[in-house]
Parts: C-alpha cells; structure tokens; sequence
C-alpha cells in the first residue's frame, strides 16, 4: 500500500474516530475502501475524493450507530439575520447540529449525547440562480445544506472533517436557557417594526373611539416589553458564549 | 453539459440502482459499481457510492456485513432486507411512471428521433 494510502486512511480514520464512530466500524470501513482500491487500482483521492468530505459523508453526519436518537437532546432558537452566523458559530462550538428550519425561520437543533461534535456553519444566498452553483462548490467540501429561509441557505459540516480530533466535543455545555438572540442591529429593526405595527394598530383603534392616550400607553409598554425581552435573551446569548470561551481557555 | 445532466439524472436514481445490484443476492462495494458501468451507466467513484451504501443500511433498506479476506483486506457485503425489497418495487414503479412521462413529454406521437 502506498504512502499516499496509508496517509488518507489514516486522516479518515482519525476524522471518523472524532464523529464517535466506534473503533470496529471504523477498521471494517477502512479495510473495505482498501480492498476498493486494490481491486479498482485508482488511488485514494481519485477514487473517495477529498478526505474531508468523505469523512463527513461516511461518519460525521449520523449519530453514532447504537446510539437511541430519543437520547439526542433538541433545541429551538432563533436569532435576527444580522447576528445569526455568530450565534451559529457560538453554539456550533456547542455541539448544536441544526436538522433544519422551522416554518418561522427557528433553527431547529439536536446534539447528540456523549461524543457530540463541533459543528460549523455558513450562510450563502440561493436565490437568482445560484443553488446549482453553491451547491457544486460546498457538497464536495463537506458542507451539507441543512434548511433554507427567504433567499438564504443555511450549510452545516462538522468540525471533525477539517480539524480532525479536534473537532470532538468532550464535555457538553448547559442547553441555553434562551431562545432569541438580537443583535444591535436587530433591536434597531424590531423597535422599527413594533412602531410601525403600532402605527397601524392605533389607526384601526382610534375607530374604535379610544382616548388616544390609551392608545399611546399601550403603544410606548408594548415597545418598552418586546425590547427588554429580547435584551434579556441576548444577554443570555453572551453570558453562554463568554462561559464557554473561559472554558476553553482554561483548558488550554 | 451533457456529463452534468446525466451526472444528475444518476443523482436522482442512484440508491434505486444499487439496490436493484442486489435483488440476486449480496455483493459489495467494488462488484456493484462494476456492475453499474457495465450496465452502461458510466463510472460511479467510491465517494460517490459509499455515502449511499451508508444510508441504505440507515434506513434499513439493506444489510451488512464485514468478512475477513484469507488474503488481503476484508470487504463489507451488502444484501437487500425485506423493506429495502418492498422499496425497491415501489420507487422503481414510481420511476418508471415518470420516465414514460418525460418520453412522452420528448417524443409526443411516439416519434422518436
């Protein structure tokens, strides 16, 4: 066997092994594509392509097998489009996998239990005729997409398939008590829109032949209420990204 | 152009080709692509066929099983299960269904170029 074989195997192996692939799956998994290229007489890359993305596409997207899915823990949030690829990359590092989208926009998430993984995520426009092409470009590399709102496509690829080891996770951080993380720029355009829905909510009560002070006291609290909420919940956001950066640090 | 659009076509139809590979009896991964280029459907790449082997065996739709070589290194046999059977049938209906569809979409009065 060539260098080049044993050097690909042993990526592959060390990639599986961080997505929890059990030891025995993976040597059957690794003297099954060996005996492929000693029958086909290609070499490893030409034949599984990159290792990356065949690591990801062999182990690193399942749940580890005899593992019960019921065990996965599941979690929905949601965050504006401004902050969602940070909130994406803090609770990727997590081990947050996102299933999909819900019908609102939410990511809907799992993790699994024991050795979760690292995800990675990245946000491409899909819209105007440019699925084909972004997914030609991102597949190959391992990126899967895992749900789509508005004219966004939302891909995840586990950390393993790049990083290798590193990309396990050993110990799992506390589910986030929150759901909604808003960035500054996603306050801005909530308190525009709670405005203007207010704006339109007066105009349709003031036919009611309410005083308009009520109308503006319920106005200015209805404003005062959504804002301090989502302030609440993005504080939370930081102080779950700060804990486990400190963790981080402290364990290197 | 050409090798993209049938490279699609092969995307939509793959899983059902391999588990037709397997209606006679077990094989594994390399005799399965072999047979798949011999039957005149171009060369399919391990990294292509090994994803789909894998979530064949998630669903449940066939099975597998590691046997050690005397010489060389061991190879992992694929075999059809009951409901991979029964899926066969039905998607491979359901296929047909819509290859007829696009010939006569492509070739109305059956004239054929």
């Amino acid at each position: 066997m060539t260098e080049d074989s044993d050097r690909y195997f042993s990526a592959l192996t060390d990639t599986l092994h961080a997505s929890g692939v059990p030891h025995e799956q993976i040597a059957a998994t690794v003297e099954d594509l060996r005996a492929h290229l000693a029958e086909s007489g290609t070499g490893p890359e030409e034949e599984f392509g990159p290792v990356a993305a065949f690591a990801a596409q062999l182990g690193g997207l399942v749940p580890p097998p005899g593992e019960p899915d019921e065990a996965a823990e599941s979690w929905t949030w949601t965050a504006d489009l401004f902050n969602d690829r940070r909130m994406l990359a803090v609770h990727g590092d997590q081990g947050w996998e996102v299933e999909s989208l819900d019908a609102i926009g939410r990511f809907v998430c799992r993790r699994a239990p024991g050795a979760a993984l690292r995800w990675e995520y990245r946000r491409e426009v899909l819209k105007g005729g440019r699925r084909e092409r972004v997914l030609g470009e991102l597949e190959p590399e391992g990126w899967e997409l895992c749900g789509e709102w508005m004219m966004y496509g939302y891909f995840k690829r586990p950390k393993a398939a790049t990083a290798g080891p590193e990309g396990g996770l050993e110990a799992l951080p506390a589910r986030p008590r929150g759901w909604l993380f808003l960035g500054a720029r996603g306050k801005v355009a909530l308190v525009i829109w709670v405005l203007a829905l207010l704006g339109m909510v007066g105009v349709s009560l003031t036919g009611l032949g309410l005083p308009g002070y009520t109308i503006a006291l319920l106005g200015v609290g209805w404003a005062i209420g959504a804002t301090y909420t989502a302030k609440l919940e993005t504080d939370k956001g930081h102080v779950h990204r700060d804990r486990e950066a400190a963790r981080r640090r402290g364990e290197s | 152009m050409a090798a993209d659009r049938r490279s699609s076509w092969l995307k939509g139809v793959l899983d059902l080709l391999v588990l037709s590979r397997l209606t006679d009896g077990e094989s594994y991964g390399y005799e399965i692509a072999k047979a798949l280029a011999e039957a005149g459907l171009g060369e399919i790449k391990g990294g292509t066929l090994y994803p789909v082997l894998n979530r064949l065996e998630e669903a449940g739709l066939v099975e597998a099983e590691f046997r050690a070589a005397e010489r060389g290194p061991g190879r992992r046999y694929y075999r059809l299960t009951t409901q991979g059977r029964t899926h066969l049938a039905t998607e491979s209906r359901d296929w047909l269904r819509f290859h007829r569809a696009v010939e006569t979409t492509l070739h109305p009065g059956g004239n054929t170029p």
